[in-house]
């Protein structure tokens, strides 16, 4: 290119774009208040003893179910509880009861909306099957 | 029923602060790019306005690497305004070219330069759209040849041969008043002498 533009250039940058009607504005802000899903979020954490706790509970829970294993492992004979659900099926057998029991089972539904423009969350909690019952076979207990 | 707010106050204020400082140094360009497009500056505003809203949606920080988009929204809006006018205007057996005449006054002139800025503006006029749309965007609107080739949808170079046209042209129009037109830049005295009426009597 050899032309040499810069001074038209410079002429025509010193002229500044003419400033908006102040109401355009206006305009926007209230467009943009409509949906404020643009607003930057703060996200929401768990306070730190609260997580702390959690993972020692979970710690605490994982050692004691080993234990139960463990115990269990170790044999029927040294074990004088070791076997107990064994124990009460044979007796059920013995009985002469049914192989089977009937157990209620109750369970709760919970639904949660979370409005993304403004955060608001709307809980509901629906208690399902009450009248429902459920035979499991005693093995399943 | 439970509603919580995880917005404070203070975030919401300085958002709000964020988006008027960038409509602040960007609407004055972006009216000046959608006037290009639009036959009045009520629809360059509406444009604007359209542009902006969106384009802050999707991008609340306003980056300057951002804004090549915002200008493509507005051209984007502009025209799909400008075929929504046309297809109207031709269903009522209105004339386009009654809504074509253009409203002059694109720049905020002081009082040394209203006749430079009223000249350039009939300049600019003459010029073909895409010209005028790349004169715009580049120089008051700070892109690059490659950002404006972007939202344009054009290469590169044919960007930058729509400019070099531009400035041939303005440069030939403005050409009989060049050496007055050139003070600016250097003394504050100009408006005394810069009179287009003067001006032209040097060209005839």
């Amino acid at each position: 290119m050899s032309e040499n533009f810069e001074p038209m250039e410079s002429l025509l940058r010193s002229l500044k774009p003419g400033m908006p009607n102040p109401e355009l504005r206006e305009r926007i802000g209230a467009d943009l208040k409509l949906d404020e899903a643009w607003l930057p979020r703060q996200v929401r954490r768990a306070p730190r003893w609260l997580v702390a706790t959690g993972w020692a509970g979970l710690g605490a829970a994982a050692a004691s179910v080993a234990l139960v294993f463990l115990a269990g492992g170790s044999g029927e004979s040294d074990n004088p509880r070791g076997g107990g659900y064994v124990q009460r099926a044979d007796a059920a057998a013995v009985s002469g009861a049914s192989a089977v029991q009937p157990v209620r089972v109750w369970s709760v539904e919970r639904r949660a909306w979370i409005d993304p423009t403004d955060g608001a969350e709307i809980m509901v909690e629906i208690p399902k099957g009450n009248d429902s019952q459920v035979v499991l076979p005693v093995n399943f207990q | 029923m439970k509603t919580l707010s995880h917005r404070t106050e203070a975030e919401t204020m300085n958002a709000e602060r964020e988006w008027e400082q960038c409509y602040a140094e960007l609407a004055p360009r972006l009216v000046l790019y959608a006037r290009q497009l639009t036959p009045c500056m009520a629809d360059a505003e509406d444009v604007v306005q359209n542009a902006f809203v969106r384009w802050w949606r999707r991008c609340p920080t306003g980056d300057r690497e951002h804004v090549p988009l915002l200008f493509a929204a507005v051209r984007t809006i502009a025209l799909d305004l400008r075929r929504g006018t046309m297809r109207r205007n031709r269903r009522e057996g209105e004339s386009y070219l009654a809504e074509e005449a253009r409203e002059p006054g694109y720049f905020d002139s002081t009082a040394e330069q209203k006749d430079l800025a009223r000249l350039v503006a009939t300049s600019m006029d003459s010029l073909p759209e895409e010209q005028r749309e790349v004169v715009t965007m580049h120089l008051w609107g700070g892109l690059t040849f490659a950002e404006i080739a972007e939202a344009m949808g054009a290469s590169i170079n044919t960007v930058a041969a729509r400019y070099r046209y531009a400035l041939k042209a303005l440069q030939r129009k403005l050409e009989p008043m060049k050496e007055t037109l050139m003070e600016p830049l250097t003394t504050p005295t100009l408006a005394s002498v810069a009179r287009p009426d003067r001006l032209y009597q040097s060209q005839s």
